[in-house]
């Protein structure tokens, strides 16, 4: 698996696997956004073929400590325990600290997104903050997680 | 993750804000009163007209329309005025009438800029950039110091690609607005574009050295010492660009994009040593990049793509020390696999899936597919996984050596049967990699990844019911899974159960959506439009089928707009060369699979109501469906009424109000006192168009009067922006035939021809164009220049031969299924409607021979050719097809699916009354 950073041409197969993988979804222009702001802190991850088999979406949040936030993170289901999550996020976090200097990363997780969470948590040693109440647009509790770099 | 209520509403304000920018109306800059004399107002409507200005920039656009109607009043031809009101009818949703009055005001003082301007922001509104360029360029040429306007015909310029009118407008901004940091990033930029490296970098340097104390290492200015490195070395000066780099290495924040340029900019110079130091460090930083471990091996002096057998050792022996360096690097073993033949293929093989095998990587076998196009390698690995499977039935491990004694856990077999069972669906094997996955699966039933690939070896096999069936099982194994959720969706479109498939679409999306496919649309889902599109066409329900791949080019239409606020979101943010890349996708937008896949769906369907509109018919609809269709029109019908009627009341309510302030200020006039005007708020645009889509079915889509112009819609977009991929070539060729323009139909081909001369679809086209050529009615028809072109250029394509011969040819030449398919098409071309086609028979069964390796799909449009002629040899051939695929349901008859689907419904309805007994 060939892991890279993220470029414009990248971002509809991004969007791709991101309708195919999970339940929250960006329109091209919140991608564009991400890769015309933060052009370093997005990546993914493709097969010796070229297809993109996962991503990380990334921006920086300025409020506060300069800190980076992952928009969505996912990997095709067939593409798992190969460690591209781990790869895409520990590639992230090294731009984020060079790039913007950045003291943590955070990210959201549904409540309910059990398996998400043990990927945050056991794999990338993300730590539960806070809950936010009623963070998804279905009413839904986010947890808010961080990494300390 | 983030939800996208919060995003959308928080984080890209800018860009959002910069959108509305473009609907915004921005200050419209009042003409110096010259000496004209239809233009000049008096007094009293001149401080008129100053108000009318202002409240079109406050938005308060209905009392715009009552004060410009006062100056109308006693100067009906003053041409400003005319324009403004247009724009303020336009923007109160009357805007046919608004165009119509803006053109008026333009024709009657068609030397005020205002009007140009005025004209050029309604055509602009509406997207009609290259309109509205034009017009923002009549009214530059007459006010050419205005920056605003010079500013939106910047804009447009660049969205439009037209890079040295770009370059020009920033110059002469600049000119007027040195101080204006910005607009030194602007023409830089614009240099860049219209291809002056030299003017760009003197741009960029002068504007660092306005720039003093920067503070250290600022993220913005290191982009723009990056950007102007990319200039650099654009402009082919890599000693300069490497230089500059060295220089600026200080302020440049990006370390790696620093790093990686500087290494390939190295090798491009041949400084190895150098180039080698540079890369083992940025390799450190990710081994995993492909881009990073090809460009170390050429710093190493060898090749990952070396074409001779000594190169590709060379390249191995170094890929091995870096695989030693880098043992997690999967990356760095795979590209071997690639360079390496026989025995050492072999041996690293057998660690590679081992490995992969005993840590239950499902992809494995979709990762090295790749090498099947290698026979040997394709046998290696079969045999490989037939012996892994009989060591561990026998022995528990991979039989690596006669004494090993290591057990592996036992998913290891379970993930080696599923890697053999593929191994067998590549090759075609259905029924042996369906006993594998069964024995599989009853090792462990609940592994959804066993049905998904039981449902893909169906799929195949060209059973899209078991297919669905078996995506359904996997589905219900782990109902949190959008993956399986998606997967499952396809394959009930694939069986046609496109109902079925949005209720199950819709356990993930949007609940507030309107419908689950509208979330999906909304959401710029590409794959539900395409495989509903083609099940519609499936279905003879080609009205629904048109709009699908309508709803598709509306996405690539609202992507590819998308990029218009960034002209100016990037250059203050200084993300100039993420801002380049997003300009070079965009050219080339239009080549993403789907939008090729979806004009020439689109295309193909206009074709067929062009040649023969009664081969289509509008879908039956249900007694619901008429009804609410029925509805629909009514409800047009009756909006469009109501706005008339609504307008002709604001224009009673107009007067009224005109006539009582007229008294009302006779009154304060009496009075001597003024009338307290109480401030508006300014009021909402009002959208011409309805909220709801009129045409949710495609049936006024089906009603196309010229089906040829509505193709063509969908074809400009492939001719600029995927002029490489061959099927717009084709697709421009069948329109072009259709339109009689014989030389681009001529073109058409040898762009095809440049492209990919051997592809199979070429051959019957050429076959066609040369037997019209001939025909003894074309030279009488056409021109001396059409024809003399077609006898010069078309013995090329013919390879030099005579059409009969170069048909019987391709005929010799055919090998594989799709070849054997385009001979036999090119025959049917040569030979006519009521010519022979025992030719065209034979090689159609050649298909079935045992020796082709053919597919479901190629063997289905032999049928499909056959049929095409009402061949007495299309049954026979069916039944033949059927033999050969013995699940494919397109191959049986009515009566054997029927009694197929009514065995299935048996075995379930056992199944269930089973589980109630179990119950």
């Amino acid at each position: 698996m060939n892991v890279r950073n993220a470029t414009v041409a990248d971002l509809m197969e991004m969007q791709n696997c991101n309708l195919h993988n999970l339940p929250e979804n960006y329109q091209m222009k919140y991608y564009l956004f991400h890769a015309l702001t933060w052009t370093q802190v997005s990546f993914v991850a493709e097969d010796h073929k070229g297809r993109i088999v996962g991503y990380i979406l990334a921006k920086m949040d300025e409020e506060g400590a300069p800190h980076g936030h992952v928009t969505s993170i996912s990997v095709l289901r067939n593409y798992r325990r190969l460690g591209l999550a781990n790869k895409l996020m520990q590639r992230s976090q090294h731009a984020m600290k060079t790039c913007f200097a950045a003291k943590h990363v955070s990210l959201h997780v549904r409540k309910t997104n059990r398996a998400a969470l043990a990927l945050y948590k056991d794999t990338l040693g993300f730590e539960v903050v806070e809950v936010e109440k009623k963070y998804y647009a279905d009413g839904e509790d986010a947890y808010s997680m961080r990494l300390l770099m | 993750m983030a939800p996208r209520k919060k995003p959308s509403a928080k984080a890209p304000v800018k860009p959002a804000a910069a959108a509305q920018a473009t609907a915004q109306p921005q200050p419209i800059v009042p003409a110096p009163k010259g000496p004209v004399d239809n233009r000049a107002l008096p007094k009293k409507e001149s401080e008129l007209f100053r108000q009318v200005l202002q409240l079109y920039e406050t938005k308060q656009f209905t009392t715009g329309l009552k004060t410009v109607n006062q100056i109308l009043e006693n100067f009906p031809d003053h041409g400003e005025s005319l324009a403004m009101k247009g724009i303020f009818l336009s923007c109160t949703g009357q805007k046919p009438l608004g165009y119509e009055t803006v053109k008026r005001g333009v024709a009657k003082d068609s030397g005020s800029h205002i009007v140009w301007h005025v004209y050029a922001l309604i055509l602009r509104a509406d997207k009609n950039f290259e309109e509205a360029l034009k017009c923002y360029k009549k009214a530059v040429a007459i006010e050419p110091d205005s920056m605003s306007l010079m500013n939106d015909l910047a804009m447009l310029s660049v969205h439009l690609r037209y890079y040295a009118e770009y370059a020009a407008a920033r110059l002469s901004i600049l000119r007027s607005q040195p101080r204006v940091r910005r607009n030194w990033v602007y023409l830089a930029v614009a240099q860049h574009l219209a291809g002056q490296h030299w003017e760009a970098d003197r741009t960029l340097t002068h504007f660092e050295k306005m720039l003093r104390d920067v503070p250290d290492r600022e993220y913005e200015y290191g982009e723009i010492l990056m950007y102007h490195a990319m200039v650099l070395e654009e402009s082919g000066d890599l000693e300069r660009t490497l230089e500059f780099l060295s220089e600026q290495s200080g302020q440049i924040v990006d370390r790696t994009a620093y790093s990686v340029q500087r290494a390939h900019i190295l090798l491009k110079l041949g400084r190895l040593e150098a180039a080698d130091w540079a890369w083992e460090v940025i390799l450190e930083e990710n081994p995993d990049s492909y881009e990073y471990i090809k460009a170390s091996v050429l710093a190493k002096g060898a090749d990952c793509d070396a074409k001779t057998e000594e190169g590709r050792a060379k390249a191995v022996e170094i890929l091995d020390k870096l695989a030693e360096k880098y043992p997690r690097s999967l990356a760095i073993r795979r590209i071997s696999l690639e360079l390496v033949s026989g025995a050492d293929f072999r041996t690293r093989a057998f660690t590679y899936l081992t490995n992969a095998l005993s840590k239950g990587i499902p992809s494995v076998f979709a990762d090295i597919k790749s090498l099947y196009t290698d026979k040997e390698k394709c046998q290696i690995i079969g045999e490989l996984a037939e012996a892994f499977r009989q060591g561990l039935e026998e022995k528990g491990n991979f039989g690596a050596a006669e004494d090993d004694d290591t057990v592996e856990s036992s998913t290891t077999y379970l993930w080696t049967l599923y890697f053999l069972a593929q191994h067998h669906s590549a090759l075609s094997n259905h029924s042996a990699a369906l006993s594998l996955l069964s024995l599989a699966s009853t090792h462990t039933p609940s592994l959804p990844e066993l049905h998904m690939l039981r449902a893909r070896v169906l799929k195949r096999a060209g059973d899209e019911v078991g297919a669905m069936n078996a995506m359904q099982e996997a589905r219900e194994l782990d109902g949190q899974d959008r993956f399986l959720n998606s997967k499952c969706a396809k394959y009930l479109v694939r069986a046609e159960k496109i109902k079925e498939a949005e209720e199950v679409l819709g356990l993930f999306t949007k609940k507030d959506a309107p419908s689950p496919l509208e979330d999906l649309i909304d959401m710029q889902c590409l794959w539900i439009l395409e495989e509903e599109a083609k099940s519609f066409i499936r279905q003879n329900n080609h009205a629904l089928a048109l709009k699908r791949y309508h709803q598709i080019f509306k996405t690539f239409h609202d992507i590819e707009e998308d990029q218009y606020d960034f002209h100016s979101y990037c250059i203050r943010k200084g993300t100039l060369r993420a801002y380049i890349q997003l300009l070079r996708y965009n050219d080339t937008l239009r080549s993403h699979p789907s939008y090729v896949a979806g004009a020439k769906g689109a295309i193909e369907i206009y074709l067929r109501l062009h040649d023969d509109p009664s081969s289509i018919q509008p879908p039956a609809l249900t007694n619901g469906e008429a009804e609410e269709e029925r509805k629909r029109l009514e409800e047009e019908e009756k909006r469009v009424r109501e706005k008339k009627e609504r307008e002709e009341k604001d224009r009673l309510e107009a007067e009224r109000i005109e006539r009582e302030k007229k008294l009302s200020k006779q009154v304060a006039k009496d009075k001597g006192k003024k009338v307290a005007d109480k401030k508006p708020e300014p009021e909402k645009e009002v959208d011409d168009e309805p909220a709801f889509d009129l045409d949710p079915r495609g049936l006024q889509l089906l009603k196309a009067e010229e089906p040829l112009v509505e193709a063509l819609k969908f074809l400009r977009p492939l001719q600029k922006e995927a002029p490489k991929e061959v099927e717009t070539w084709f697709l421009t060729f069948e329109i072009a035939m259709r339109r009689e323009k014989y030389l681009q139909a001529l073109r058409a081909l040898r762009s095809a021809y440049a492209l990919s001369p051997s592809h199979p679809s070429l051959r019957p086209l050429i076959t066609r164009f040369a037997v019209l050529v001939r025909s003894s009615s074309f030279a009488s028809t056409q021109n001396e220049f059409v024809t003399s072109t077609i006898s010069t250029e078309l013995p090329e394509l013919l390879g030099g031969l005579e059409l009969e011969q170069f048909v019987v040819d391709g005929l010799q030449k055919s090998e594989g299924a799709e070849q054997v398919l385009g001979a036999a098409r090119s025959m049917l071309e040569l030979r006519g409607k009521d010519g022979e086609k025992k030719e065209v028979e034979e090689l159609v069964f050649q298909l079935l021979r045992e020796e082709v390796a053919v597919k479901v799909k190629p063997t289905l449009d032999g049928l499909r050719l056959l049929n095409s002629f009402s061949s007495p040899r299309a049954d026979e051939y069916r039944q033949l097809a059927s033999q050969r695929f013995p699940l494919a349901r397109v191959f049986k008859t009515a009566e054997e699916l029927a009694a197929l689907d009514a065995k299935a419904e048996v075995k379930s309805e056992d199944q269930a009354g089973k589980e109630v007994v179990e119950e």
